[in-house]
Formats: structure tokens, sequence, C-alpha cells
């Protein structure tokens, strides 16, 4: 079984924001953990600690109890792919060559790409249904292809654990589903680990097996869907304009403008 | 690789004409293999006239490479197609020292270097424009990456900032010895950058920074083409983003120092050499080095030999034709590009 974990990490900006003050957090492989929070908790600085991107001022990151720290860079993104939000920008390249760039940590500087690299990225493709764009400029794509092809870049890396940071944030209803659909997918036949922040309550209570509430910098609350999908535990964290109910068994949280407020 | 066998043949057709009239290819040939050591040496002043021009040809590619070369690393690590290597303070630390070196050749400061043979000027001054360089860039580094973390629009600012003082300073002392008709004369034709008088010394100053800049390049051009997502997104896909950007600093002001020491200022063959290169659709960093360097040179070269045919012996320095053919070109680059974006 593989393990991401965080012990007590904490983060300050340097404008004193505390960003992450003494977060813990597990993930195992064969599990999607969404976590959720409003704007400002702190959950992509999570994942750029999670993922080694940024090192924490305190506490530590562990990959299968080996600290973070002590990998090298390419080492690191062997074991962690990032699925980040968006690019800076965007560069003008195929489809193909963007993909390619999860194959650098794999890549011998002298030797050169193999077939091992050329299949990974196939591989990719397919999995993430963008082998039908592979020619197309990246700048071309629409949002939802682009998403797509993020994931696939991150496949091609062929890390155990994934970490993705509001990978619906720009899309419609349909692109939203699909991008949840691939995520779970990687899980259940592929047995990555995934964790996704996102703000979308009703995606995370629909694909993942686990929520993680975090609020000003701390988790609040952990747990299934049913036990963290309450208005008891949502309303201390998004305030109480919202209305919880079910659809085929699944919690729906909508934010919910009640009666007495539109008389006010 | 067609830029590789079209710069050695540049290189010798520069070599064919000089301000004193032209040669054969033949004997320019001869004297080349005789300047190496091979077969007999040309007849007379004939001989020193082909190796004099050899060394200026040589020193004029070189220089150009080490231009562009440094234009494209610096480019490609600020992200930003219109750095150039001067922005981490190599022109303007190169000045300094070569201003100073003119100075105590002049007599100014401790007579050191008064009872010294005048001629040595042409080694003295790029000394102290190397040295110039180089600590103008340690500055630069070492007040834009506080704390060993080096960000890269700090380095930016840090870099404007320190050649705004420099700048400065050297107003200050062309103020200062203006009266000095000899000396402020050596300054200011230092900063129209010269390739008279370039010795074998000179040649290999500038293509040994340039070889040793050129090395860093496969440890650099792979990243620098997925650096342009952002830093963050580089490390997510295990770039080890500091040693990159220190390696990059390192052989960019390298190839820059290298080239300002030799030849003074030559402005805009950074600049241009690395947009003229990505017009031809070269966008990966693995290609775009080594063009740009070849590129540099030939350019350089080409627009040296051309205008010592067009003008004869009243042949302008270099550093005045780039001015005058640099901003232009320029300028007509970014009115394609812009239309290429207005289109799309």
């Amino acid at each position: 079984m593989t393990t991401l974990t965080a012990h007590d990490v904490a983060l300050t900006y340097r404008n004193g924001v505390d960003a992450l003050r003494s977060v813990s957090i597990e993930l195992h492989d064969h599990e999607l953990v969404a976590v959720v929070g409003p704007n400002g908790a702190g959950k992509s600085t999570l994942i750029d600690v999670l993922g080694g991107v940024r090192a924490p001022d305190a506490g530590r990151v562990e990959f299968d109890g080996v600290s973070l720290v002590s990998l090298s860079a390419k080492a690191r993104a062997r074991s962690l792919a990032h699925v980040p939000q968006n690019l800076d920008s965007i560069p003008a390249v195929s489809v193909e060559r963007f993909v390619f760039a999860g194959r650098y940590a794999h890549v011998s500087r002298w030797r050169g790409a193999t077939d091992i690299d050329r299949e990974a990225v196939v591989a990719a493709l397919a999995a993430a249904d963008v082998t039908h764009l592979a020619a197309r400029q990246l700048s071309e794509l629409s949002g939802g292809q682009r998403q797509r092809v993020l994931i696939a870049r991150a496949l091609a890396q062929q890390a155990p654990m994934l970490l993705v940071d509001e990978p619906t944030a720009a899309l419609d209803p349909r692109h939203q589903l699909a991008v949840f659909e691939l995520l779970s997918t990687l899980v259940l036949e592929r047995g990555r680990g995934v964790l996704v922040v996102t703000h979308d309550l009703n995606l995370a209570a629909q694909f993942a097996q686990r929520i993680v509430l975090m609020d000003d910098g701390t988790i609040v609350g952990s747990g299934s869907v049913d036990e963290m999908l309450r208005l008891e535990v949502l309303e201390p964290v998004y305030g109480p304009r919202l209305h919880v109910g079910r659809v085929d068994g699944v919690p729906v949280v909508l934010p919910w403008r009640s009666l007495e407020d539109s008389h006010e | 690789m067609v830029l590789a066998l079209v710069l050695p043949v540049a290189i010798l057709w520069s070599a064919t004409v000089g301000v004193t009239g032209s040669l054969g290819w033949g004997d320019t040939w001869r004297g080349v293999l005789a300047a190496c050591g091979w077969g007999e040496p040309l007849n007379g002043t004939r001989q020193t006239i082909v190796e004099l021009r050899l060394w200026r040809a040589l020193t004029t590619a070189g220089v150009g490479g080490a231009l562009a070369l440094s234009g494209a690393y610096v480019q490609g690590l600020f992200r930003n197609g219109l750095a150039a290597p001067s922005i981490l303070g190599v022109t303007s630390g190169a000045s300094l020292g070569a201003v100073i070196a003119i100075l105590l050749l002049a007599g100014y400061g401790p007579s050191l270097l008064l009872t010294e043979d005048l001629g040595r000027a042409t080694y003295v001054i790029p000394l102290f424009g190397a040295v110039g360089a180089i600590g103008a860039v340690s500055i630069v580094v070492a007040l834009g990456s506080p704390g060993g973390r080096v960000s890269v629009p700090t380095l930016l600012l840090t870099g404007i900032a320190v050649n705004t003082c420099i700048g400065g300073v050297l107003s200050l002392i062309s103020w200062l010895v203006l009266a000095d008709w000899d000396v402020s004369r050596s300054i200011l034709s230092w900063t129209f950058g010269t390739l008279d008088d370039r010795t074998a010394a000179h040649a290999l100053t500038v293509w040994g920074g340039l070889a040793i800049a050129a090395a860093a390049a496969p440890f650099v051009a792979w990243e620098l083409d997925l650096v342009q997502t952002g830093e963050r997104d580089a490390r997510a896909l295990g770039v080890a983003t500091t040693r990159v950007r220190v390696i990059v600093v390192i052989a960019s002001s390298l190839a820059a120092a290298s080239a300002v020491a030799v030849a003074g200022q030559i402005a805009f063959v950074g600049l241009v050499v690395p947009h003229m290169v990505r017009l031809t659709g070269t966008t990966s960093h693995r290609r775009l080095l080594p063009a740009s360097l070849l590129g540099g040179a030939l350019f350089l070269v080409l627009l040296d030999t051309v205008q010592v045919l067009a003008l004869g012996a009243a042949a302008l320095q270099p550093g005045v034709v780039m001015s005058l053919v640099g901003g232009p070109l320029f300028l007509l680059l970014l009115l394609r590009q812009r239309q290429q974006l207005e289109e799309a």
C-alpha cells in the first residue's frame, strides 16, 4: 500500500497570513479524497505542500515513510503527480509534446526518450481520452479538453498518487462530470490515490470516498460523504444559507436563499 | 545544422575582405593554414593582414555567438522575449570596469599603470571589463536572491536598479573627465564597441567563455522549456528549478561578459537573434540555444563583412552598425509578430 502523509504541517506566507496551521492528513492508493472548504481555507497551499512543490515551515510530509525533502526533484515527481488548476502561460506545442513533459522525471538526460516513454505517453493520452487531440496545438483546445490534457500529462508521470487542484472550475456541467468520472476510473481501475481540491460539494458527494473539510488553514473535519455533508458540519464553515437534500440517496448541497431572507 | 556549415565559410569570406582591400579566397585560405602552422606563409605583409583579419573575424563570430546565446538563455529564464543579457548588469558592469581601466591607463588614481606600455590597453581594458561584468552580475544575484531563494521578478528589478546605479556612476565619471579630451574620447569609443586590433588572445577569450556557456546547454535546455508554464508547474514535473536558475545565470553572464570584455558594447544581438530564430518556428530550447549561438555568430560576421565591403576605409564600428541596423530590425520583428497575434 502506498501512503502520502502530512504531519502537523504549517506554512505562513511572507505577508503574515497563516495558510496552514498544523494540518495532518493521509492519502492512500485506491481512494479518492475530496478536500473542500471556503475560499482562502488553504486547500491549494495544502496541495503544494503535499506535492513537495513548496516546503512547509513546520511539520513534515512523507511518501511511504520517506520525507519528501530527502527525495530528489525527479524522484518526487515519479511518486506524486500534480494537476494544476491552470498554467502561467500556454506553450506553443502540440498536445503530444505537452503530455511528453510528464516524462521529464523518467527520461535520462543522455540516453533520451525510450520506447517505454513513448508507450507511457500513448497510454496516458488514451486513459484521459485525448488521443484524437494528440496532434492539435495546446492553445487551440477548449477548457474541458485542456483539463483532460493536463490530467494526461500527470498520468504520463506514472506516479501512484495524483494531486488535482480545482479541475472543474471553468467547465460546464457535462465536462465537470466527465473529469470526475475520469478521476474515479483512475482510482477504481488503476488503483491510483487521488486527492482533489474542489468547491463542488455535489461532485465530491458522488465520487469521493472521503471528504476533508478545511477552514482558515486547518482541517475542521474528515469522514465519509454521509458524515460530512450535513448541515451541522457545513454551517459553521459556510454559514447558514445552505440546503442539504438527497438525490438517489446521495447528499446534495445547495446554496439556498430561504423565504425569510427574501422578505428582508 | 546548415548554420554550422555556413559559419566557417562566412568567417573565411570575412577574412578575405578588409579596409585595405580584398585578397583572393585561395590566398586567404593559404594564409589561414599558415597561421595554423600548416604550409608556407604568404609573402610580406599579406600574411600579417590575413592573420589580423582572421582574428577579427573569429572574435566577431565569437562575440555574436556569445551575445545571442546569452540572450536566448536570459529570455528563456525570464520567460520574456524582451529580456537581454544586459538585464543582469553584464553590460553596465563591463562598462564601469572598462572606464576604470581607461582612467588608470590615463594616469588617474595610483600611477601603477602609467609606466606600462600603453599598447597593453587592448588587454587591460577587456580584463577590467570582465571583472566589472562579473562583479555587477554578482551584486545583482546577491541582492536579487534574498535568503538564497532566487526569485525571477526580484532578479529582474534588482538588475534594473543596479544598472541604473552603475549608469549614474558612469555619467558622473564622464562628466568629471569631460575636459580631458583623450580620456573622454576613449570612453566614448569603448561604448561604440570595437573589433579592431583583435588578436588571438581576444578570440580565445570570447570562444573560451562561449564554450563553457554552451556546455551548460544540455543541462538546462529541456528544463527551460518546462519552466515556460510556470516555475511551480516545472517543479511539480521534477525540475530542480533553483539549480536551473543558477546554471542559466552563470552561463549567460559568462557568455555576455566575455563578449563585452573583448568587443565593448554591441547592442541588440542578444535581443534580436533569438527572436529571429524563434520566427523560424523553433521554440524548443534544445534547438533554440545552439541555433542562436550559430545564428548570432553568422549574423555579426556577415554584418561586419558587408559593412566593410560597402564602406571600405570609412567602415564603422560594429556597435554603431548594430545600433543602426538592430533597432529598425527589432521594430520590424515586433510589427510582424503583432500582425500574427492579431490574425490569430
